[in-house]
């Protein structure tokens, strides 16, 4: 090779190698722009952002709970075709169904951020007045409420298997320290965050079997106080922050009022039936997702944006009434049947039938609301329209007899995943 | 200084000392080329004057002109594809011609040829250690009906698999090459179009590449799993040659990313000499057929359907329990037959030291269901310029337009396909038979799902040999594609779509992709030392691959009149941009190859690959590679040994590959999400994926070893191949336990995934004489793919799982092992096992090419067949058991009881466990085997007196038939549909899908 080509291509490479050694780092540095990369997070400086997309999580996961509730307690009918809502309808809930792992991942995912919020904030400064926290604690002791009352056995942050008991002892402790908060913050959100978590607690305190401490955190929440969940209409988020009761009966037709209800209910415009129980008939211009199974959509919840009822006093009032026993429990059906255009009530009185016509009552004042899972689990059959074990189910092909499951497995993503269950 | 101005002089001259010598008076050379067995003249062949790049290729008629070739003794060397190359001496006078002649062979070898496609340094065939598989575009253009480019790969090469989605006109199709060896990444191979990588991604409407929900909130809607393929919209008439790298080769000059394979289109060049303009037109027309007939819906009436006030019309006044059927498809004539319509120019010449190419197509095809057509344009230029002896300069320029409108279909239970789940017992009322309220055949075909697209693929390439033995190649280019994808729902005043849709819906998107090459690879060859007869050949180079995607979506709800579907236009709004994806890569490639005596070739190579996938902590790739071939047939003893077997070549080599995951897939991370706060909706954080800083790249080895032989003077030839292909520390996204409370689970690197199979190409060439010839072609391929170790995840997956000792994502389930009539039950394994592959393993080829009257009339034929795998039967189960519309499911004494129980149960276990009907899919995973007559063909070249008047020297005119008959077991249309394509590589599921549709081709080619 000519000596002044061996020096141009010696010169050549090494200007190129020296060029591609430079610039080689900053060309392959891409960005990605859909992401937050955990380092950009301060969880001290962003802990409301954090509190308020854990309460979110709470708010999402709420209506998934309480639809999956209504199908296995008999509040609607599923008309879809696929499996996982109609094995709910059935109580007969695979490990396998991916249904199963949305309603438990959505409650995990509360309880984790929820932590992270509480585990920052509880070390730093001003954590007895802080709303961010109150606000976690709230989110965590509703998430620990419900996983006790639907899930046979749970567990949390990849731990080992928790009991009803140790779960309800869960959210009682974080309600505590909600209702401390709150109270002390001496802000109205503070005060509505300590009722909401003492509605909370009162009804642990119940399913947990402790009534003289149930019946005592009811009687300090106030008749008229309410605290809603909101939503939003927002197409590009639907599962986020929208009504999957108003999604699932308006965008897919899955969610049809079940005879039972619609019996005692009330048909839209309609002057006749329990106005706390509003659906439309077939024809209604909604229609049911397998096609064939006649539509009665439910109208308590009309928009993707329409709130539901997490506490109330109202719901304090039932949970003091079941603790206090049957006089007390008479005394609130003939308010609320009075209240909703129904004569006093003439039936049986003894235990048994007072508390199935107090559930009765509850399970209208509460339709769709998502609190008869506790409720069936507390007192079985004394909660009214639950389909009951061997009987047919209404579609044939394909599906088995009503099953007898009276609570929900850990989704096969859990147990299959976790080294301490 | 005086010294490098005298280089630079020296240079120059030494530039401009060929176009001196061309310039003075010199010979030329003529002569014809024809077939040595038939005589019949050979177009398209390469002449060259070895030793030079000066060259000619032949017309029509087999005749060449090689002109200004200096006065003196030169060797000229005849070569086409298909054909053993010969040389000649000649002596070339000054200012004079003389007449040089060649008889070609026909050969089913290839040896001589040039692969552009994973090669460095010598770029013969011989030399490649591994298979570089080539199909020639344009010969296989003129005879079977190829109207894209996954009908030219379609069952041609043994161990390139493709599959089409649907029968609907524009979707696309999954190409896999030699199985699947990654769960998390993509097993599709890359596209190269001349050199510069190309995107072969998918499009979709109306739902953003991350699966955005449609603005309706109805998952699983819109077009179910149908999309447009990228690789289809280039015109195979612009198309020379595909070369397709399956092995370890790839890998080092195309990237850790090449794991999967290569793909290069080269498209035509013109030629130098070409002896004039040269013109061909294709008209061409189709005739669709759906090909397909779909079952009946079934129902039984009930009291209320029976009653006289019953709007039911085959119920009213029958008894209860009647059963009827009804089938909205073909009640209201939803298919048709469609058609394609296409003209294809191209126009090709060259000069002394040029050539140029330039094609256009326009085609419109309307396909076999309402609402379904696509129009194509396509427009190239390229251009050769050799400006000197030693620069070549290729230059090229595509254009595509395509704008395709897609019908609802696939697995979507509301479009066209829900009419195969709908009841008969809602005739009358809203549904009317189909299913969902007034969703019937107007109301489906009234959505517009319209994508189109926009491409241009810029190429250069630069080759500069200063010396001999120097030689440089240089390449850019880019694939810059838009694409803008509407769904328009119109306003129904019945309802009949979805939820706020019935206000009137309209969704865009805009996909911007900007994928960029830079290729350098310089090559040394020189003796190795003193060594007698061996030659040294030091390649080096680097590459540098850029690839943007950008999305950008808006959705609209509300119009005033469907006419207006602007998103601005609509009452409310939404809209945002879906994160940009970018991915780099730079690669530092090195090869050494050693040849002795032009027979024996070993490499030794080498690859530094750089990738954006691990953010910040880049991780480096190094990928060696080692390889053999022997000519074993150049040996002096062979003709004594095996004298019948004319070409003998044995090779194997070894490779690594090694892939980077998705951007970002190490980082723990959070994902934006809104939080309600009042009536505001603002910017929150959800917990997204813990992350890994420990993840590592796949890494893959895989070794090939063949042999090739040729038979009878190389008339009949075979390509014998093993390959083992083994990917080690798996990308898998390790299921986190639920109560994690991440929304992603994190990659990990566990399992081991094998590949590992046969190739076999036979080529013969039975017949060839003058007045007829006669070539058969067979390709079989197998494979085994084995997940080998999951290292410590529990095999995962429910109807498809992964899990050791069996292929990814085979198929599993409660099988049934016994169907006991006497105790009315179908007993089912206890626990749930292997039911079959997902993949085929084994596929084949059968196609052969008649020739006659000296090749006036000449007749192809091709088969194919995929054993051994599986298909989901999802219309089926839903059928039988979800909406119980077949008539098994309705009428109980339709199966035998043997039938009735294997699919409807009752199911039990083994030890006598009861099972739900759902739990069990045994009886819906079934054989997808099948032999199809894939393609049939007459070519009959015309009198040109007929066309004289056009001016036209040539014309011939194809009759040919595409899918003409499947032979299968399978009890759905068609083994081949793939319902869920674009969002699951590893998709075997047939659900409310249309199968491919028949087609029957006319083409008329006029050559001027």
């Amino acid at each position: 090779m000519p000596f002044l080509l061996r020096t141009a291509l010696r010169r050549t490479l090494a200007v190129a190698a020296i060029v591609a050694a430079y610039g080689c780092n900053d060309f392959l540095s891409v960005s990605n722009t859909g992401t937050v990369d955990v380092g950009e997070i301060d969880p001290a400086r962003d802990a409301e952002t954090l509190s308020l997309s854990s309460f979110q999580d709470l708010v999402a996961t709420y209506s998934f709970q309480a639809m999956y509730v209504a199908w296995f307690t008999g509040e609607t009918i599923a008309t879809e075709t696929f499996q996982g809502p109609n094995d709910f309808a059935r109580r007969a809930i695979l490990d396998n169904d991916g249904d199963i792992n949305t309603v438990f991942g959505g409650l995990s995912d509360a309880i984790v951020s929820s932590g992270q919020v509480i585990d920052v904030l509880s070390a730093a400064p001003g954590a007895d007045t802080s709303l961010a926290l109150a606000r976690a604690e709230l989110v965590s002791g509703y998430a620990f409420e419900l996983m006790a009352e639907e899930f046979c056995v749970g567990t949390v942050r990849v731990g080992p298997a928790l009991d009803s008991a140790a779960m309800l002892d869960s959210a009682q402790a974080h309600f505590t320290r909600a209702i401390a908060i709150g109270q002390a913050s001496g802000t109205a959100t503070g005060t509505a965050f300590a009722n909401a978590a003492l509605v909370g607690r009162a009804r642990a305190e119940l399913q947990a079997g402790k009534k003289t401490e149930a019946a005592t955190d009811a009687a300090v929440v106030p008749a008229d106080f309410v605290f809603n969940l909101t939503y939003a209409d927002d197409p590009a988020n639907r599962d986020r922050v929208g009504n999957q009761f108003w999604a699932r009966t308006f965008g897919r037709g899955s969610i049809s009022v079940s005879e039972g209800f619609r019996s005692l209910g009330r048909i839209v415009d309609s002057t006749s039936g329990d106005p706390r129980v509003l659906y439309k008939l077939p024809g209604s211009g909604l229609s049911a997702q397998d096609g064939v199974t006649p539509f009665y959509a439910q109208a308590k919840y009309t928009s993707y944006a329409a709130p539901m009822r997490l506490a109330s006093g109202l719901e304090a009032k039932y949970i003091a009434a079941e603790a206090n026993g049957p006089s007390a429990e008479l005394a609130l059906i003939d308010e609320r049947r009075a209240a909703n255009g129904q004569p006093a009530y003439s039936g049986p009185t003894d235990d048994a039938s007072v508390l199935a016509e107090l559930m009765t009552q509850k399970s209208l004042d509460f339709f769709l609301e998502g609190k008869r899972m506790g409720d069936f689990r507390r007192n079985g059959a004394a909660v009214p329209f639950v389909p009951v074990p061997g009987t047919p189910y209404f579609k044939t092909n394909g599906y088995g007899p009503i099953g007898d499951q009276t609570c929900w497995p850990l989704p096969i993503q859990e147990t299959s995943n976790n080294p301490n269950l | 200084m005086v010294k490098r101005r005298c280089l630079g002089w020296a240079l120059l001259a030494t530039a401009l000392l060929p176009a001196v010598a061309l310039s003075q008076g010199g010979g030329s050379i003529v002569g014809r080329v024809v077939d040595a067995g038939s005589q019949q003249p050979i177009p398209s062949a390469q002449v060259a004057i070895v030793g030079t790049r000066m060259g000619a290729v032949t017309d029509q008629n087999g005749y060449y002109r090689i002109p200004a070739v200096p006065a003196g003794t030169v060797t000229v060397r005849a070569a086409r594809i298909g054909y053993g190359p010969a040389t000649k001496t000649a002596t070339v006078p000054a200012n004079d011609s003389v007449s040089v002649d060649f008889a070609l062979q026909p050969t089913t070898l290839k040896l001589e040829q040039v692969v552009v496609t994973g090669t460095a340094g010598n770029q013969t065939r011989r030399a490649q250690a591994a298979v570089v598989a080539g199909i020639d575009v344009g010969d296989l253009a003129q005879q079977a009906p190829v109207q894209s480019v996954a009908d030219v790969l379609q069952s041609r090469v043994p161990g390139v698999s493709l599959e089409k989605s649907s029968g609907t006109s524009g979707t696309s199709q999954s190409i896999r090459i030699r199985g699947v060896s990654s769960i998390s990444l993509s097993n599709q191979p890359l596209i190269f179009i001349d050199g510069v990588r190309a995107t072969a991604r998918n499009v979709t409407s109306g739902r953003a590449p991350n699966g955005q929900q449609a603005a309706g909130g109805c998952s699983g809607c819109d077009l179910g799993g149908q999309a447009q393929s990228l690789l289809n919209m280039i015109d195979p008439n612009e198309i020379e040659r595909i070369e397709i790298v399956k092995g370890p080769a790839a890998a080092t000059l195309y990237g850790a990313d090449a794991s999967a394979g290569v793909i290069q289109i080269i498209t035509k060049r013109g030629a130098l000499n070409s002896g004039g303009f040269r013109q061909t037109l294709n008209l061409e027309y189709n005739s669709i057929d759906a090909n397909y007939t779909p079952p009946d819906n079934y129902g039984a009436c009930t009291a209320a359907l029976v009653a006289p006030t019953s709007p039911n019309p085959l119920c009213r006044g029958q008894a209860v329990g009647t059963i009827i059927h009804y089938n909205p498809l073909l009640a209201n004539h939803v298919f048709r037959t469609g058609n394609l319509q296409s003209a294809s120019w191209s126009g090709e010449g060259g000069g002394q030291n040029y050539g140029y190419f330039a094609s256009a197509h326009l085609s419109r095809e309307v396909g076999t269901l309402p609402s379904n057509w696509v129009n194509d344009k396509n427009a190239r230029f390229n251009f050769h310029f050799q400006p000197s002896e030693k620069v070549v300069i290729d230059a090229g320029f595509g254009l595509i337009w395509t704008s395709t409108r897609l019908p609802d279909q696939g697995n979507n239970p509301y479009g066209f396909g829900g009419a195969l789940i709908s009841s008969p017992l809602t005739l009358g009322g809203p549904s009317n038979g189909w299913n969902g309220n007034y969703r019937d055949k107007d109301a489906i075909a009234a959505i517009d799902n319209r994508i189109d697209n926009t491409r241009a693929i810029p190429t250069a390439e630069v080759r500069y040999t200063p010396v001999s033995w120097f030689t440089n190649r240089l390449t850019l280019g880019a694939d810059l594609t838009r694409s803008s994808s509407l769904r328009l729902v119109p306003k129904s005043s019945l309802g009949a779509y979805f939820a706020v849709d019935n206000n009137g819906s309209v969704k865009e998107t805009r996909y911007t992709t900007s994928d960029y090459t830079l290729n350098y690879l310089g090559d040394i060859k020189t003796p190795f030392f003193h060594v007698a007869n061996v030659e040294s050949d030091v390649s080096f180079g680097v590459q540098v691959i850029s690839e943007d995607l950008e999305t950008i979506w808006a959705d609209g709800l509300g119009l005033a009149t469907n006419s207006a579907h602007a998103v601005s236009a609509a009452a409310s709004r939404s809209g945002g941009q879906l994160p940009t994806v970018q991915q780099r890569s730079v690669g530092y490639l090195g090869q050494w190859q050693l040849a002795w005596r032009d027979r024996l070739f070993l490499q030794f190579g080498a690859r530094l690959d750089k990738n954006s996938g691990f953010g910040e902590n880049v991780h480096t790739f190094f990928l060696p590679k080692v390889g053999l071939s022997y000519v074993l047939s150049d040996e002096p003893f062979w003709g004594e040994k095996l004298p019948w077997v004319s070409t003998m070549r044995i090779r194997a080599a070894y490779g690594t590959t090694g892939r980077a995951p998705t951007p970002g897939a190490a980082d723990q991370t959070y994902a934006p999400c809104p939080y309600v706060v009042g009536s505001s909706e603002l910017a929150g954080l959800c917990l997204q994926n813990p992350g890994n800083p420990d993840l590592r790249p796949e890494k893959g080895t895989e070794f090939e070893g063949g042999a090739d032989f040729g038979f009878f003077n190389d008339r009949v030839g075979a390509e014998v191949t093993y390959f083992r292909k083994t990917t080690t520390d798996l990308l898998l996204q390790r299921p986190l336990a639920s109560s994690a409370g991440y929304d992603q689970s994190p990659f990990v690197n566990i399992g081991k995934v094998r590949n590992d199979g046969w190739e076999v190409a036979l080529h013969a060439q039975v017949l060839d004489r003058r007045d007829v010839s006669w070539g058969v072609n067979v390709n079989l391929s197998t494979l085994h793919n084995e997940v080998l170790d999951l290292g410590d995840i529990t095999p995962f997956g429910t109807t498809q799982r992964v899990a050791p000792g069996v292929p990814l994502e085979a198929f599993w389930g409660y099988k049934i092992n016994q169907i006991d009539v006497a105790n009315h039950r179908a007993v089912v394994s206890d626990t749930m096992q292997f039911l079959g592959n997902l993949l085929p393993d084994f596929e084949g080829s059968f196609g052969t090419t008649v020739g006659l009257f000296h090749n006036t009339v000449r007749l192809y034929g091709q088969l194919d067949w995929k054993t051994g795998y599986k298909v989901l039967n999802s219309t089926q189960s839903f059928r039988d058991r979800n909406n119980s519309v077949s008539l098994a499911a309705v009428d109980s004494t339709a199966l035998s009881p043997e039938d009735r129980l294997r699919f409807f149960g009752p199911y039990v276990t083994e030890s006598g466990t009861a099972l739900g009907v759902s739990q069990v899919n045994d009886p819906y995973i079934q054989d997808g085997d099948f032999l199809r007559l894939r393609e049939v063909s007459a070519t009959v070249t015309l009198p040109t007196r007929f066309f004289a008047r056009a001016g036209a020297t040539s014309a011939s005119l194809t009759v040919a038939g595409q899918n003409l008959h499947l032979w299968t077991k399978y009890p759905g249309p068609d083994p081949e549909i793939h319902a869920n394509i674009v969002t699951t590589e590893f998709d075997q599921q047939d659900f409310l899908t249309f199968p491919p549709t028949r087609r029957w081709v006319v083409k008329l080619t006029l050559g001027f």
